[in-house]
């Protein structure tokens, strides 16, 4: 057994010691930057626009901006991708992150809580899948810590309980970027970064890695504002968007929503009240922002009835406005608000101007 | 727990150790132990209940064949056992079915869909207790006196995936006896693990990318489109579903546990009827055994034998045959599913294509003679191999639809003019060529394609497989080792779907 054991090693070896090293100096998703993260913050947080270098872990760009000197706003959004393009009013800080859930949310209010920074009124941009039953935890897990904090304050718990989640370690942030570190995906995602762009396409060989842009460049690329809005360039044509949303619908699977959602979680409800008087008790204004859904997905969700949980998601929010007193603007039917094809950038976005005006829009 | 994950590697990792470590005779247990984990890690934990009362339900019937002496009273027993184990599975999975089939008449939702969690592997482990069932009914085999032994007859977890669909005078011996370490055994389990592997994430999966893109466009792929992607999609399921025998078999080879065959080459086969004696070999094999031969030994069609024989003469025997055929391909089209779609297309359509092959048996010998063709001629093995792929890949073409009415549109489809330049723009636009990995992706079907060919030719003349490595001097053989798992590594399409016949 002793030889079988020496042999698998040794083949182990030979295969991680090239991916490894391979996903450490490649590293196409930036998991392992967190210098050029806390450098893009810094130049952010000075004012300047900066090149979106694709992926990097958006949870430690909103630490960084956050507890920086220059951190100053009123009006913070919070969400998920949907809230991230929107051209907000000035002042408005934009602290959405990618395919956000409930603790991520809760994650950027701890993060808000512990540096003494709570705006005077806060948007919740609420997705379909957040209540869902599987969408408990946070996805960004760099500022997982900030959501157990935050929801022992909101509990009520001795501040001494609280700052004990500050202190505790990163372990499960660790975990899993060091899982990637060994992952087949992010190897070949790694692999055809070099393929594309060569050597020099690599970032940590690169002298400069965070580029500053002018508001012209701005338009042409994609990049982050001062305030950490996104500008979008990529708009798919209607045939695309509808490509792939009958994909999903053929499918009978969508992104986020999984092959079936016909109830919202109970724990999950739970959790949304419990931020939503956490918020209140605060003093905190509070507005939901829900952002409409491309129309072909929407139908599906009427028809099938496997995904009445996406009905029962704005039901609640709307129950919970009524309850607390909040503004709940916009609506997953865009029939409602009046919207058609045209105003998404792709399947799961609108379009800056449309998600503009889905803020201005609140339904009776 | 998806089986090309590390997780699962090192969940085996740590059961083999511990497994060779223990005494032999708790070796079953820890097998109990890791199927139980493994079941209750990839399912609902609720569901395990309709597994236990299955079993129990086998276990206590085939115990009394032993004890009671009055045929009726035995009989009693099995039709209720049958009942409950076929009446699992039928409520479970079929109830849709049923439901579909009555709105569908009645042209409103009389009936609601349903959605209930079946077990894991319902489909395979079902017909695992009714075989054990009666073979203890017909005194074939001595029912088995602990009742988690057969718990683990049921639910080894290398079958939980998808089968092989195993008999318990053959398992059973397996899985309760001795196993000692033994070198040459693991490393030939790991072996077929490995080229599994690299079967499904790096052909199946990689092909499974163009052809769901063609599928979900029928508008836009039609005439020679359809029949790409229906041929593409029979290579597609081969590679998913036999890459997914070999990790399995190679996983309970390294136990010391070795399992039936469900592969052996079929693309070699002349005949569908020889096809399905290779593909998913199990699964035919119990129809034949299990409903195909008692239904023959029934009174009326034993009646209609003895009359087909003296109307038709010897020749005639087989046209009794055709009632219980129909029936094993009703049963083979809905053991694959709750949809018409699987009736139709697996059981309707490979019958038709069996029974006329049969009828005109005689005719197409003599065409064939006044052809002057040799059955041994390359060409002719050649034209009946691609026959019985076309005629396979038109079954899985109802397999792959959505449902009956697709099934259909995509025939239709089939003979329409194809507009190649909407198709080629649409593929390489919309992103599944560049996703497939262009150039090299295909290149890598391809090769990977030609590799399983000469495996399977040697499957099919029965020679030894793995001598194609071993034989090898070290450094070519560390040399296609490490090619392989690299090929897994750099070439293997992730993220994209479970094994096809996971679930089941």
């Amino acid at each position: 057994m002793k030889k079988l054991f020496f042999k698998c090693i040794l083949l182990a070896a030979v295969l991680y010691i090239p991916v490894v090293g391979m996903n450490i100096v490649a590293d196409s998703a930036n998991l392992f930057r967190s210098k050029m993260v806390r450098e893009m913050g810094e130049l952010l947080s000075a004012g300047n626009i900066v090149k979106s270098p694709g992926d990097f872990d958006e949870g430690e760009l909103q630490k960084v901006m956050i507890s920086s000197d220059e951190f100053d706003c009123d009006t913070v959004v919070i969400g998920s991708s949907s809230v991230l393009y929107v051209p907000w009013e000035d002042g408005t800080y934009v602290a959405g992150l990618s395919g956000s859930y409930l603790k991520d949310m809760i994650a950027v209010i701890g993060i808000l809580e512990s540096e003494n920074k709570l705006p005077k009124k806060v948007i919740i941009g609420m997705d379909p899948w957040n209540l869902k039953e599987d969408s408990g935890e946070g996805r960004h897990t760099s500022i997982a810590k900030y959501a157990d904090y935050e929801l022992s304050v909101m509990r009520g718990e001795p501040s001494e309980t609280s700052k004990k989640y500050l202190r505790s370690s990163d372990i499960g942030n660790l975990l899993e970027k060091g899982g990637e570190l060994f992952s087949f995906s992010y190897f070949q995602s790694s692999l055809k970064l070099i393929m594309k762009a060569g050597i020099k396409g690599i970032p940590s060989l690169v002298k400069k890695e965070v580029v500053t842009l002018s508001e012209e460049e701005a338009l042409s690329v994609p990049a982050l504002f001062p305030n950490l809005r996104r500008s979008e360039v990529n708009f798919e044509s209607e045939y695309e968007m509808d490509n792939e949303a009958f994909y999903y619908v053929a499918e009978h699977s969508i992104m986020y929503l999984g092959d079936r959602y016909d109830d919202i979680s109970k724990d999950n409800v739970e959790l949304f009240d419990l931020m939503l008087k956490g918020l209140k008790e605060k003093g905190i204004e509070v507005e939901i922002y829900i952002s409409a859904m491309y129309p072909v997905l929407y139908d599906f969700i009427e028809e099938t009835g496997d995904y009445d949980g996406v009905i029962k998601t704005e039901e609640k929010i709307r129950e919970f406005a009524t309850q607390y007193g909040f503004k709940v603007c916009g609506s997953f039917d865009p029939d409602a608000l009046g919207f058609s094809k045209a105003d998404f950038s792709d399947v799961f976005h609108l379009t800056p101007e449309s998600g503009l005006k889905n803020y201005y829009i609140v339904l009776e | 727990m998806v089986i090309t994950s590390v997780k699962f590697l090192i969940f085996v990792a740590i059961s083999l150790i511990v497994y060779f470590k223990l005494p032999t005779r708790f070796q079953w247990v820890l097998l109990l132990a890791d199927s139980l984990f493994f079941y209750f890690i990839n399912t609902k934990a609720t569901t395990f209940l309709y597994l236990i009362v299955a079993v129990l339900v086998t276990y206590g019937a085939a115990l009394s064949f032993e004890k009671t002496k009055s045929g009726t009273k035995k009989k009693l027993v099995l039709i209720f056992a049958i009942l409950v184990n076929a009446g699992i599975l039928a409520i479970l999975k079929y109830t849709n079915l049923l439901v579909g089939t009555v709105n569908f008449f009645t042209k409103e939702d009389t009936l609601k869909i349903v959605h209930w969690i079946a077990p894991l592997a319902i489909s395979f482990y079902t017909l695992q207790l009714l075989s054990y069932l009666c073979d203890c009914y017909w005194g074939s085999l001595r029912p088995e006196k602990n009742p988690l032994k057969l718990l683990l007859f049921t639910m080894y977890f290398p079958l939980m995936v998808s089968g092989p669909i195993s008999r318990y005078r053959d398992l059973g011996k397996k899985l309760f006896e001795e196993h000692r370490f033994d070198y040459d055994r693991v490393t030939a389990g790991l072996r077929r693990f490995a080229w599994g592997m690299a079967k499904k994430v790096v052909v199946a999966d990689r092909l499974s990318i163009p052809i769901d893109h063609m599928f979900h466009n029928p508008d836009v792929y039609k005439g020679a489109w359809v029949w790409l992607a229906v041929l593409s999609y029979s290579m597609q399921l081969y590679f998913d579903f036999s890459g997914c025998m070999d990790m399995i078999m190679g996983i309970s080879e390294c136990f010391g546990i070795t399992l039936v065959e469900n592969f052996k080459a079929p693309f070699f086969s002349s005949t569908l009827k020889e096809f399905w004696q290779r593909w998913h070999a199990t699964l035919g094999q119990w129809l034949n055994d299990y409903i195909l031969y008692p239904l023959m030994k029934t009174k009326p069609l034993s009646k209609l034998t003895v009359k087909c024989k003296e109307r038709f003469g010897k020749g005639g025997r087989k046209y009794a045959s055709y009632p219980a055929l129909f029936v094993l391909w009703s049963a083979m089209g809905l053991w694959h599913g709750d949809s018409w779609k699987y009736i139709c297309g697996e059981g309707w359509w490979y019958f038709l294509v069996i029974i006329i092959g049969m009828t005109f048996e005689d005719v197409f010998a003599k065409w064939k003679k006044a052809l002057h063709i040799k059955n041994d001629h390359p060409l002719w093995r050649a034209f009946q191999m691609a026959r019985t792929y076309v005629f396979f890949s038109i079954g899985m073409l109802f397999f792959r639809a959505d449902s009956l009415p697709v099934s259909f549109t995509l025939i239709k489809n089939s003979f329409m003019r194809a507009d190649n330049y909407a198709a080629f723009v649409s593929l390489r636009s919309d992103g599944p060529w560049e996703e497939f990995g262009t150039y090299i992706g295909l290149l890598t079907v391809v090769v990977f394609i030609v590799l399983q060919t000469v495996v399977d030719y040697r499957i099919y003349h029965r020679l030894p497989v793995q001598e194609l490595v071993t034989k090898k001097p070290l450094i070519i053989r560390w040399a296609l080792y490490i090619g392989l798992v690299f090929a897994i590594a750099a070439l293997g399409a992730y993220g994209q779907s479970s094994f096809i016949y996971f679930g089941f």
